[in-house]
């Protein structure tokens, strides 16, 4: 059953004086225990979908929802069960690593106790442990992406939406990110990321959809056909 | 569209994914800005400003032995609550710490958590009006070493402090509403110089009755001249119910007006921080 459905939905961002069509009657749906990889080149409108279905941004017309909430009409309580990581990481300077966790996980209304044990478990997770002292604002650009992907996991959402994911990590911290979020995946959480980078959906996705120009290009294909028509960089650039 | 197969929320291994009630958010966000905010330079900036109108008008004016006589004897008394309401300006770092948020993406992270929008404008405008109280506090202390005795004494300075908490709230929330319409560094920044309108637009320097017509006017219909006067009257010539009435009704008047204006905007145009 889906746990992400959107049925035509369009948008388009004024700029100057005319209007810049991002997405185009896109319909898409992703299952419970499913993750979909959204593949496309710049400005295809990747991030517009994952903005949207994380209430950010309203669909010109069409509707999506997020276990069965409307993102529009119900946006609240589609944010108590969608996590997050948008392409730019989300956070404040002057919080040191684990009290950030700690303010979010109450935020998510875990009780104090049940969120300092979540935020050990985050922070082993995420390899934050030498910086779980640090200010935001002295960690280097990976961490800050590590500690980002952590928030979006921290409170066990049903619906994860990431955005570029894993762009700026290291290899290593990439597959250890892969590998945690396949095993989201089998325990019945639904995902749904964009991204510019095959690697990563080869070793994530049971779906890709392309999108080209704000619609979607072609879905359900096989990640070796995506490269059969991108040629063999991992990398999208162009269609 | 097909019914869906999730009713709510999963609730994992005995987490809650209910979000917590206002009154816990607004204390969690508000202890991330107050930390934010205490570590900022405008802080200091502002709290400067504020000690400059009290030390410069003195020192330009004090010695006019008519002035003087407005403020019985100590001119300390008369100028302190020009200083206090240009303190006020510390409630702009509300609407710098938004964009702040904005620009970092943090923001963004925010709107999508099960936060309140409320929750979050109280937040800001919350530890910024806190910040005017604490520069008020210093520019009392500073003007009592200088030589102000206020009349009414720790109760009239209390009440003082009240005003100048009550006056911040509204202009946080002003300085919240140009942040989210702006969402510009610089704008917000140079928004704050609204202050300067004001407060020369009352009895800044002399009583009301000493200005002229048009200038009455303007007086008549700016907030910042009956807190001025109910500050004034605690400092000089003691307890006056009447005074007191009128520059908490304009405080007040000043923060809802400004607190719906921010509430307004924040839910109609932040829904899409669209790019």
């Amino acid at each position: 059953m889906a746990a992400i459905e959107i049925d035509r939905i369009s948008k388009a961002y004024a700029r100057g004086p005319g209007v810049v069509p991002a997405l185009s009657e896109l319909s898409l749906e992703v299952d419970e225990g499913q993750a979909l990889a959204l593949l496309g080149p710049n400005g295809a409108g990747k991030s517009t979908v994952v903005r949207i279905l994380s209430t950010l941004t309203r669909p010109d017309t069409g509707r999506a929802s997020i276990a069965g909430f409307d993102v529009v009409g119900k946006a609240a309580q589609v944010r108590t069960c969608i996590g997050v990581a948008l392409q730019e990481v989300g956070l404040y300077p002057a919080g040191r690593v684990r009290q950030v966790l700690l303010r979010h996980a109450q935020l998510f209304g875990l009780s104090r106790p049940a969120a300092a044990r979540r935020c050990d478990e985050i922070i082993e997770l995420a390899g934050l442990a030498k910086s779980s002292g640090q200010r935001v604002n002295r960690l280097s650009g990976g961490t800050r992406r590590r500690l980002d992907l952590g928030l979006a996991l921290l409170h066990r959402p049903p619906v994860l939406l990431l955005d570029e994911p894993t762009s700026s990590l290291d290899p290593f911290s990439r597959r250890e990110f892969w590998r945690e979020l396949a095993r989201l995946r089998d325990e019945g959480t639904c995902i749904l990321f964009a991204s510019q980078n095959i690697d990563e959906a080869e070793q994530l996705a049971d779906r890709v959809a392309v999108l080209v120009d704000g619609a979607v290009w072609r879905s359900d294909i096989p990640v070796a056909a995506v490269r059969d028509v991108w040629g063999s960089d991992d990398v999208l650039v162009a269609p | 569209m097909t019914s869906l197969s999730l009713p709510e929320p999963r609730s994992l291994s005995g987490f809650p994914v209910h979000p917590p009630s206002w009154l816990l958010q607004v204390n969690l966000l508000t202890r991330r800005v107050m930390v934010e905010s205490l570590r900022s330079p405008v802080l200091i900036l502002n709290l400067l400003l504020a000690l400059l109108f009290l030390v410069v008008y003195d020192g330009t004016v004090g010695g006019v032995p008519l002035l003087v006589s407005f403020a019985g004897g100590n001119y300390y008394n008369f100028i302190l609550p020009a200083a206090i309401l240009a303190a006020s300006v510390g409630g702009g770092a509300a609407g710098l710490l938004l964009v702040s948020d904005i620009r970092s993406g943090y923001l963004s992270r925010q709107l999508t958590m099960p936060i309140r929008r409320s929750a979050l404008v109280a937040s800001l405008v919350l530890t910024s009006a806190f910040q005017v109280v604490l520069q008020a506090t210093i520019v009392i202390l500073v003007g009592i070493a200088l030589g102000a005795d206020p009349r009414t004494g720790l109760l009239g300075i209390a009440c003082v402090l009240a005003l100048a908490f009550v006056w911040g709230l509204g202009f946080a929330a002003y300085s919240v509403t140009v942040a989210i319409v702006t969402r510009d560094m610089q704008m917000t920044s140079a928004a704050n110089l609204i202050f300067i309108p004001l407060i020369f637009l009352s009895p800044l320097l002399v009583p009301y009755e000493y200005l002229k017509p048009w200038m009455q006017t303007a007086a008549d219909f700016n907030p910042a001249r009956y807190v001025t006067e109910g500050m004034r009257s605690l400092l000089i010539e003691g307890w006056d119910g009447q005074m007191l009435i009128d520059a908490l009704a304009a405080s007040l008047a000043f923060g809802l007006v400004m607190g719906a204006v921010a509430l307004a905007v924040i839910r109609s145009r932040l829904l899409g921080i669209d790019r």
